[in-house]
């Protein structure tokens, strides 16, 4: 199992974690995080009914394509102080399915997805 | 490829991150496989802004 070193934090400040996301202390063995989001930009910023939107579109609908494992790295690790000492850590927002995360995390997969509208005026008027 | 490494301690003093969104990890600590990926998708107005300038002549 991999060698774990401590992490040491003095100050943590966070002001919101918001949309699915986690602040986590201490160590992590596996985190998987999804995002899907739809940005609809408008003209005139008054969105109705007709704004609503579905997440069937093809982008949603693809698998993913993780980066090809690279060869296998013979690591000989050796610790002389197995301290990570961070004095201040200050964020304003963890948001969309994100992570905090202070100790170790051992494997990890984030996967985000975002679709973007951008409505203008005029300039698709339907009857 | 063989790699020593020879962790003499890490002492950090400030880390300000405005935001973390959309997936994304702040990670203070060991890690052994970390895998991320992103798709978007824009729409055709957004390419009539310009082209998109080479950064450097290579």
């Amino acid at each position: 199992m991999m060698d774990k070193r401590t992490a040491v934090v003095d100050n943590l400040f966070t002001n919101s974690v918001s949309n699915s996301s986690v602040l986590s202390i201490g160590d992590t063995n596996y985190a998987t995080l999804k995002f899907k989001g739809i940005a609809v930009q408008k003209q005139v910023p008054t969105f109705s009914q007709e704004d609503e939107e579905t997440f069937d579109y093809p982008l949603f609908k693809r698998d993913t394509n993780w980066p090809a494992p690279t060869m296998g790295v013979r690591k000989i690790t050796t610790y002389h102080n197995r301290n990570i000492c961070v004095a201040n850590v200050a964020t304003i927002g963890v948001s969309a399915s994100s992570l905090l995360q202070i100790g170790s995390l051992t494997k990890g997969y984030a996967e985000a997805r975002v679709k973007h509208f951008r409505k203008l005026k005029g300039a698709y008027e339907t009857s | 490829m063989y790699m020593e490494v020879h962790n003499w301690g890490l002492n950090i003093g400030n880390v300000r991150a405005d935001n973390i969104s959309s997936s994304s990890i702040l990670l203070i600590g060991d890690n052994e496989e970390l895998l991320l990926s992103s798709y978007f998708d824009t729409p055709p107005e957004a390419f009539t802004l310009g082209n998109i300038v080479p950064l450097a002549l290579t």
